[in-house]
């Protein structure tokens, strides 16, 4: 059990997916490079209402790379992928209540890139946000949502 | 990340009163996919070009976030929430993945219809239209052959037909 947002949390997602079977069958081989930002929105108490934290997985043939928190927001190049949504959401997708394909239809995730790579790679898609949701092992010290 | 360059033909969110960054997921993702499309293929700006109608999508995960897509040549606009438009337009309910594969080319319309993933309210004067429209939102895959258009195109006119027919049927009974 790992806490959110720590050093040994990234590592155990990164295992959780490269452990996956079924997503390097699916994945495509090309490198995408996605970026994950988690918006304080006064609601989480695991970051501030004014911050916010900014990730980057780089997924090569269904395999993490990188997964790692940057300093700031990522500039676009080379970014396939962005991703962005209030820390309530995303936390609440980590602790398994709130489905993420339906969070990204009504715009509460918002996704920006390329879309039509992520419609012919929308199974692989979904694999990799349901393990990210199926991460239970999640340790919340202050609370899980909704805290 | 940039937005697509401009295609020519303008792809415009309506979201009502709350502008475009309110507007829901579906309606945002919808854009992305049809100004990519326009961007990288000539044919697809041609064929969005002689495209005039109007078709709701609606998302089966969440019925409440649907979108009506209206081509009206010279520019198509995505209409968010348009729910009070469901009698009056032909509609299409699927969910994500299903869309995927519907675009993506790995499934037709006519098999996930049969299937229960897609459902489809199809005024049958709408159905030349809808037809034209899903063939513009498939994306045209590496190698694809005219040939091989000519004949994937044949195979879903007379499927349409015959699921035109049935709809017809269906509606009259």
């Amino acid at each position: 059990m790992s806490v959110i947002y720590s050093e040994p949390w990234y590592e155990d997602m990164k295992a959780l997916i490269n452990g996956s079977a079924d997503l390097r069958e699916r994945a495509p081989a090309d490198r995408i490079v996605l970026s994950l930002e988690v918006e304080g929105d006064g609601k989480s108490p695991y970051v501030p209402e004014d911050g916010a934290y900014y990730f980057l997985l780089e997924i090569e043939g269904g395999r993490v790379e990188v997964f790692r928190p940057l300093p700031e927001r990522f500039s676009g190049k080379g970014l396939s992928f962005r991703f962005s949504a209030p820390a309530s959401i995303w936390e609440s997708v980590a602790a398994g209540q709130t489905d993420p394909i339906t969070a990204g239809l009504r715009g509460a995730i918002k996704v920006r890139g390329d879309m039509r790579f992520l419609m012919e790679n929308a199974d692989a898609v979904k694999l990799l946000i349901d393990l990210y949701g199926s991460q239970v092992d999640t340790e919340w010290p202050k609370g899980k949502p909704p805290y | 990340m940039e937005r697509a360059a401009d295609s020519g033909i303008p792809v415009t969110i309506e979201a009502g009163g709350d502008g475009e960054e309110a507007a829901s997921g579906l309606a945002h993702m919808l854009q992305q996919f049809i100004e990519q499309t326009l961007e990288v293929s000539p044919g697809k700006r041609s064929r969005a070009r002689r495209l005039r109608g109007e078709v709701l999508f609606r998302a089966a995960e969440d019925e409440a976030v649907c979108v009506s897509l209206v081509f009206a040549g010279d520019r198509i606009a995505l209409r968010d929430g348009a729910a009070s438009r469901a009698g009056e337009v032909s509609s299409v309910t699927a969910d994500f993945i299903s869309i995927a594969h519907l675009t993506s080319g790995q499934e037709s319309p006519f098999a996930l219809l049969a299937r229960r993933r897609l459902r489809a309210r199809v005024r049958p004067r709408d159905l030349p239209f809808l037809l034209r429209m899903l063939g513009f939102m498939r994306l045209e895959r590496d190698g694809e052959t005219g040939r091989r258009r000519l004949w994937l195109t044949i195979t879903a006119v007379a499927a349409a037909v015959a699921a035109g027919a049935a709809l017809y049927a269906y509606a009259a009974a």
